[in-house]
């Protein structure tokens, strides 16, 4: 097996899901987080668009029977959990926008504000 | 101190690393097959059934319909969220955008009249999307980003707050209204004149466009709000 | 052969837009990322979702990054002064008028890039060893001293212009971090 086999659609798939996870973790800026949160999200619709596919599938549009549909149920679900995830990254933002301009906050730092700051 | 933090940042490292190489190990070695029951239903005769010639737009319209209704649900939650977090401190009448003379000086030149020449067919493409969902990839999630998208780059030139911003929020949940009433009269009360393909495709077609004007101003509230009342 | 380069840079802009440290640059790479995995979801014949995320993830949610990012273009100041007990309203407002108010003027006005300021009465080493600052104003006795990097852009222009940004105070001290040790300094 050819190290490049391994590159498929689910393994890519799991691969987005960590990184994005790691940058969750260890980023401070808070934008960086909801982005890292949107890299989590593509992970997962691509582990689920490549979970049943087959090579030569054609999308599953009119009554073409020459070739295999694609399953269009993991298309139908993705569909909606991308209009979903707009609304995730634009109410992250807006609380991050909200904090900054109410706190002056603008990275998960543990350190400031700690002894006599007044800001 | 910066001991500690290093080893809090290999630790998470180490963290990211085992839970990829874990979540892989089980996946590479699952080798258990299972039947794909709801994709040879769902494929099996669409056309007949519900009228799509689109089996995604078959199953999001008619045969899983909940689906679209908790994500409309889901959309409208959003939208409430984010015009809730940009009133937390202030009053809206207050944070009025003012109106300023309008400045062609801070604008490019060229994005103006590329603007000027993309912007119908934008709309067009929009509209195309949203009537032609039940027959071509596409439908009203796609069109109504593709609509908002359209006003977003109007925003780009003509960057002023001349919206009635009140009229589109209650538009949402008129529509949204309309996208619940619309599916439990046609699809689980089966209130329909005839069980043709014609009105199957009259109810795909209206639905889709429910459902794209809903996206549509669910989106432009979201941009709008963020764009003028925040950070002001 | 298409899928696994695809695929690859699908990994590589997703490792770009996590690590890199530049918000701008970040958020060009994710709408870049967005745009080659709605081609992987075109490859993976499923023309419906490639078009949502078009439509979504590369023009919508890369507008909105970019204005949330407009309006808070953080540039980061500390200002150290070890001899004050407390900060409070009125030492601040005695060094807002000399140094603070038109550092800030400057940064924003000039830079476009808008500046954070924290005051502490931290001693500077520890300052300087826990959090990361951009720029860092030490005011000790009667000398004031400011510290910053060689390679941030924003501090040249500020040494560059510091004569006319601050004309109250005669005798200021630019230190580079990266070029003196610490304890060189005292």
């Amino acid at each position: 097996m050819k190290p490049l086999d391994f590159i498929t659609g689910e393994i890519v798939g799991i691969l987005l899901f960590f990184i994005g996870l790691y940058g969750l973790m260890t980023k401070k800026t808070i934008v960086k987080t909801i982005m890292s949160m949107s890299i989590m999200e593509s992970g997962i619709f691509l582990f689920y668009i490549t979970i049943n596919f087959t090579e030569g599938a054609v999308p599953p549009i009119g009554q073409a029977q020459e070739a295999a549909f694609v399953d269009p149920v993991p298309s139908a679900l993705m569909i909606t959990a991308i209009v979903i995830g707009i609304g995730v990254t634009a109410i992250g933002l807006t609380m991050f926008m909200h904090y900054k301009q109410k706190h002056g906050i603008t990275h998960w730092s543990r350190n400031r504000n700690q002894t006599g700051s007044g800001h | 101190m910066a001991q500690t933090s290093r080893i809090f940042h290999a630790v998470r490292i180490l963290f990211a690393v085992l839970g990829a190489a874990v979540v892989l190990f089980l996946f590479l070695n699952h080798s258990e097959q299972l039947d794909t029951p709801l994709m040879d239903y769902f494929t099996d005769d669409f056309l007949g059934q519900t009228g799509a010639q689109n089996s995604v737009a078959a199953i999001y319209l008619n045969y899983r319909v909940f689906d679209t209704l908790f994500e409309a649900l889901m959309l409208m939650v959003s939208v409430m969220e984010v015009i809730n977090v940009s009133w937390a401190n202030k009053h809206a009448e207050q944070y009025r955008f003012e109106k300023d003379d309008f400045n062609r000086k801070n604008n490019s030149e060229i994005v103006i009249r590329m603007v000027g020449i993309i912007y119908p067919f934008v709309l067009l493409i929009g509209l195309y999307i949203i009537i032609n969902g039940h027959v071509s990839p596409g439908g009203g999630f796609q069109g109504g980003a593709v609509l908002a998208t359209a006003l977003i780059t109007r925003y780009l030139v003509y960057p002023n707050f001349d919206l009635d911003l009140h009229v589109l929020e209650k538009l949402e949940k008129f529509l949204f209204l309309s996208i619940v009433m619309t599916p439990v009269l046609y699809v689980f009360m089966q209130l329909q004149p005839a069980d043709t393909t014609l009105t199957n495709q009259i109810y795909l077609v209206a639905m889709n466009s429910l459902i794209g004007m809903k996206v549509f101003s669910g989106l432009s509230i979201i941009f709008y709000r963020f764009v003028f009342y925040e950070g002001r | 052969m298409f899928e696994t380069f695809v695929l690859l840079t699908l990994l590589v802009l997703a490792c770009v837009a996590v690590f890199s440290d530049n918000l701008r640059r970040s958020i060009i790479f994710l709408g870049a990322f967005s745009l080659t995995i709605a081609l992987a979801y075109l490859h993976y014949s499923a023309p419906d979702v490639a078009l949502a995320e078009a439509a979504i993830g590369v023009g919508l949610s890369t507008i909105m990054y970019l204005v949330a990012l407009k309006k808070v273009s953080v540039y980061d100041i500390c200002y150290v002064n070890e001899d004050v007990e407390v900060f409070d309203d009125r030492q601040i407002n005695e060094i807002m008028n000399s140094i603070v108010r038109p550092l800030e003027l400057f940064v924003e006005r000039t830079e476009e890039i808008e500046p954070q300021l924290a005051y502490t009465n931290r001693s500077l080493e520890a300052v300087m060893r826990e959090d990361d600052h951009d720029c860092m104003i030490h005011r000790k006795g009667n000398l004031t001293y400011i510290y910053g990097d060689t390679t941030d852009q924003v501090f040249q222009d500020i040494v560059a212009n510091l004569n006319e940004i601050i004309t109250d105070i005669e005798d200021i001290r630019v230190i580079y971090r990266d070029e003196v040790t610490l304890d060189g300094t005292d």
